[in-house]
Formats: C-alpha cells, structure tokens, sequence
C-alpha cells in the first residue's frame, strides 16, 4: 500500500511500543507511517478495519460520528485536523462480537520534522468487545516532529472498549491527542497512557461521557518524564447517567522532567461513584510533579473521593533490597518499576503484559 | 582446634541525629556461633545491627566492624550482604508492585529456597507484593525464606519471635537452627548468627552459644544464655547493671 519500507530499527521501535509484527496475539492491525496508512490486515469476523476515508465514502452513517463528539474548533490542534481532511483509522465491531485478542493500531513518524495529522474512528456496536493497543514512535533517527490526533469512541449498549496507547517518541517531538468517548447504558471505557521515553512535550485529556445507566470509565496514566519531557496528562469524566462509574489513576515519575498530572470527575446522574488517584515519585531536585484533581457533584448521592501522594523514593525499601545483596541503582529501579505496575482491572491479561514489557523496556540500562 | 573469628567489632563508637548511641562496643562472634543479644528497649540494639549492616544515618565516630577479617567500614549494604552478611528484619517494609516470586528469584544465589515454600507455607504469598498485607507471622516465613534464597555466612535475627502465634514460632525456631546448621556436629558448623531479643522466648527453640547483654549502648555483661535470661526475668535489666560495676 505505502512505498514506504520498515527498516529494522524501526521495526524494534515498534516492538517497544507493544506492535506484534507478527500478528501472533493480535486479530488485526492498522499501521501508519507519516501520512499515509502501510498496512492492514484483519483476522476475525464481525470488525471492521478501514483507512476513515474510504470508510466515509462507504458509509453515509458515518457523518453522525465524525465531529460529533470532539469539537472541530476545540483548540488550534483540532482545527489543524479539521483543515487537513481525514486520514485515520475507522474500527468498528458488530453487535455481540467479543474479540479476545487485540487489534493493534500504530502510528510512526519517519520524515523528520514531520507533522502526522490524523483523525480516528472506533464504534463498539451494542454487546460487542473490542481491545485496542496503539503503539505510537518516531523512527530512531529522528528526533523532532509532531502528532496531532483526534479520536472518537462510540461504546454502545453493553459494550467494552479497552484503549492502551503506549508511546515512545523522540526528544523534540510534540504529541497532542485529542480523545473523547461516548459510553451509553452498561459500556465501558478503559483508557490507558503509558509514555515512559524522552518526548518535547505532550498534553493530553480525555474527555468520556457516561450518558448511559451503570456506564463505567477508567482512565490510567503511567507516565516517566526525563529532564527535556514535559508531561500534561489528564482526563475528565462526566457522569450524567444514574449509578455511573468513574475511576482516574496515575502513576508518575519525574526523572529530572516536568509532569503536569490532572483529573476532573463530574458528577451529574445520581448514585454516581467516583475516584481519583495520583501518586508521583520525584527523582532529582529539578523535576516537577503537578497534582490537580478535581471533584464536581450536583447531587448529593454521590460518593467520591481523591487521593493524591507526591514524594521522594522511599529509602528504607532501597536500603531493604540493598541489605539483600542488591545494588542501589537495581534497588532503585525495581521499586520505581514496581510503583509504576499497577493491575488494570478489566484489562485483557496479553495487553496487561504490553504494558510490564514497556515499562521494563524503558528501565533497561537507565 | 581454635575456631576463625568471623565478625570483630572492636570499641565502636555511633551516632545518629548527632546523638551518640553506642559508646565503644566490643564483640567477637566465632565461625558457627550464635550469640544472643538482650537488652531493654532503647539500649541500642537496633542501632547496632543497622551498623553493622551498614545503613544510613549510623554514623561511625570511632572503631571498627572487621567481617571475614576485612574492616567494612566504609562499605555499602549490597557490598556487606555479598560477603555474606543477611538479616531478619522485624518490620520489613513493603515493596508495592513487586512480585514477591520474582523478587525472590532476583536475590536467590540459587534454587535452593524452592524447597522451603511449602515447609514455611509460603507458596500462596507468591503472587503477592513483596510483605504487602501479610500478617506477623507471614512477614517473618517471608524474611527467613528471603535469608534461604541468600544464602549469607553470618545472619542476623532480629526480634524473630515479635507479632508472630506459636504454630509460627516452632516454624521459625525450626528454620532458623536449620540455618544455623544446628543439624551439624558444633565443629563442623560454618554458619554464625546473632540473635537479638528482649524477652528471650526464641531461646527455647535455639540453641545459642553465648549471651551479652546491652545496656545504654555499652555490653555489660557476656555469659551462658539461660543463665542470664533466668537472672534478667528475676531482676530485670537492673541487675545486669552489677556487672558493669
């Protein structure tokens, strides 16, 4: 499809990112390398797999979801987006269709300097379960560039969307993601962010609206800034259903980096239950650790709750791990990787271990 | 024959928080002994074992802690553990996210321990976080399993009987001995232990070589075990005191 060819540098970068070139473990895949897509393939029946383009001309239905729901003129970057015409993925699953494996979705900067404006589309129709990972990467050699994406997520009646977007860029590549999902009665919507590798900067805050009854939300971020990173994550969750779910948890290091961690839980619908976690580790004295939650209630039963800690690395547990004939610097990175390992509940167990690969990735040789 | 001197701590002298806590502490500790430690709380016998593992904030003013007859003063923690100093701690904190089989599996010098999960019922905390939640006695199965996968030459038990039932307490009374290689004939005996205790109950299970007591961080008194243990439970540690006069 593409003229464009993998290299192995590209293809081991890909590997970081949680892409299974092979296919073994995955129903299909979406790779994306610049502007252009390079690759589909897809194993299972009942999902679709297809560039947004083509799938707007196929589909005239598609015109309720483009736009619908990420506003065009939220910010210059959606915008920048709207302008530049639809280039993305558009993943949908038929009613009822459980996939076990996942789909695995990537996008790649190889030119350098390069700007990747993309707009993605996933439906999960009523009862149906799809398990995304998106791998996200700058090619080696190249260290600047930017991605701007906007994704929709339409979780319909009964179904589940797991989104785990694991990133490693290039120093002075800017990376904007612009995601929103709508989960009507009994969906759910996990969303996770694991950005571990050297990156300019990047801002970032999902917004998921509960408009069904008993919709759930989780969002987590895992998240390591170096001393060049800057890290602004968040999430927003609107409960406007009654008995309606929202969970936001965090887990950063700062590393020398700056990371701005954020939350807003809003709750709206009645019964609503609600939490926010964050917990930073600071490792040196330069680096910056930002706590911003936020708890909105219109109706009194509710019950939610926040907690955030923000702190250097506990020296008992170095000097526990020392006294059993570790080295300080292996002490150290098996605490922090074990600060960073939180279980995702609902998550399927393979993307589960995406992300410990990605994390043990990102410790090796630091 | 005369038995190797494995430990020789000789007039030391530490502070922490710009507080002196021992105040010239002498001790020798013989290849395949086990001596017992007693002393109320606040004498310093946590400080003592810190040192001696090397942690910070034990600030050594003056002496020497000779192991293996080299003076490891200056030495990290990891550097002492591998000449094959181990501890049982009796409040090991938790390592959150930290699988405690693979933890195991990083600090082991080799499979040896795998025989142990089942004698020390430890197979279901495998797949916990290291410590996170487990009751007193689980914490103290969870260290000595810890010390089994290290394998170290000289050990150090920490208050091993503290928070933990009795079913718990022959466990461990068992383990350790095994440790101590108990088993073997006292010549034969390569491994050495200090034991650290205030109310001297593990001594029921353990055979010990030699006691000392420590009191306001100075040794006061050095003799049989049960004798003193016997005279500490009569008198308290006040009686003790005599000896220093």
């Amino acid at each position: 499809m593409s003229e464009i060819n993998l290299n192995k540098e590209d293809i081991e970068k890909l590997l970081r990112v949680g892409v299974d070139i092979e296919e073994k473990n995955r129903i299909g895949s979406f790779l994306y390398v610049d502007s252009g897509v390079y690759d589909i393939s897809l194993k299972q029946e009942g999902v679709e797999i297809l560039p947004l383009n083509n799938a707007i001309e196929k589909y005239e239905y598609l015109k309720d979801y483009v736009f619908k729901i990420v506003d065009r003129n939220k910010d210059a970057y959606t915008r920048l987006v709207a302008r530049k015409g639809l280039s993305g993925f558009f993943i949908r699953t038929l009613p009822n269709v459980k996939t076990l494996f996942p789909i695995q979705t990537c996008f790649l900067i190889k030119k350098v300097g390069f700007s990747q404006l993309v707009h993605n589309i996933v439906i999960a129709e009523e009862n149906s379960e799809l398990n995304l990972i998106n791998g996200c990467a700058a090619a080696t050699y190249s260290d600047s560039g930017s991605h701007i994406a906007i994704t929709e997520f339409y979780v319909k009646k009964g179904a589940k969307v797991s989104f785990t977007m694991i990133h490693d860029w290039a120093p002075n590549v800017v990376v904007r993601p612009r995601s929103t999902a709508l989960v009507d009665e009994d969906g759910v919507f996990i969303s996770n962010y694991v950005s571990l590798k050297s990156v300019k900067s990047v801002q970032s805050e999902p917004n998921v609206y509960l408009v069904g009854k008993k919709a759930k939300a989780k969002l987590y971020s895992i998240l390591l800034a170096d001393k060049d990173s800057f890290l602004d994550i968040g999430g927003k969750i609107y409960m406007q259903g009654d008995e309606t779910s929202g969970e936001i948890v965090s887990r950063v290091i700062s590393d020398g980096g700056k990371i701005i961690s954020k939350g807003s839980l809003i709750g709206i619908g009645k019964d609503i239950k609600a939490h926010m976690e964050c917990n930073g580790i600071l490792m040196k004295e330069k680096g910056e650790i930002i706590t911003i939650p936020e708890l909105q209630s219109q109706n009194k039963d509710v019950e939610m709750s926040h907690e955030a800690i923000v702190g250097k690395i506990a020296k008992d547990e170095i000097e526990y791990l020392m006294s059993r004939g570790l080295k300080q610097e292996d002490a150290i990175s098996i605490i922090l990787r074990g600060f960073l390992n939180i279980k995702i509940e609902g998550l399927p167990e393979i993307l589960q271990k995406s992300i410990d690969i990605a994390i043990e990735m990102a410790f090796k040789g630091m | 024959m005369e038995k190797k001197e494995i430990l020789k701590i000789k007039d030391l002298y530490v502070e922490v928080h710009g507080k002196e806590i021992l105040k010239g502490i002498n001790l020798s500790v013989k290849e395949g002994d086990t001596i017992a430690i007693f002393g109320p709380n606040g004498s310093g016998k946590t400080t003592l074992i810190l040192t001696i593992l090397g942690f910070s904030g034990y600030k050594i003013k003056k002496g020497e802690i000779i192991f293996k007859d080299k003076v490891i003063n200056d030495l990290t923690i990891d550097e002492r553990a591998q000449l094959g100093i181990g501890v049982l701690f009796q409040k090991p904190p938790t390592i959150k996210g930290v699988q405690f089989r693979k933890f195991l599996e990083v600090i082991s010098k080799n499979k040896g321990y795998i025989d142990y999960l089942k004698i020390l019922k430890i197979e279901d905390l495998l797949s916990r976080d290291v410590n996170l939640g487990f009751s007193g006695g689980e914490l103290k199965r969870s260290e000595l399993i810890q010390l089994i996968a290290q394998n170290p030459d000289f050990m150090i038990f920490d208050e091993p009987e503290s928070g933990v039932d009795l079913e718990n307490i022959k466990i461990i009374g068992e383990i350790i001995n095994k440790l101590l290689q108990k088993d073997l004939n006292i010549m034969n005996r390569k491994k050495s232990g200090i034991i650290i205790t205030h109310t001297g109950g593990i001594l029921e299970l353990i055979e010990v070589d030699r006691g000392y007591v420590l009191f306001d961080g100075k040794m006061i008194c050095e003799g049989n075990p049960n004798e003193m243990l016997r005279n500490i439970k009569e008198n308290g540690f006040q009686g003790c005191e005599k000896c220093l006069k």
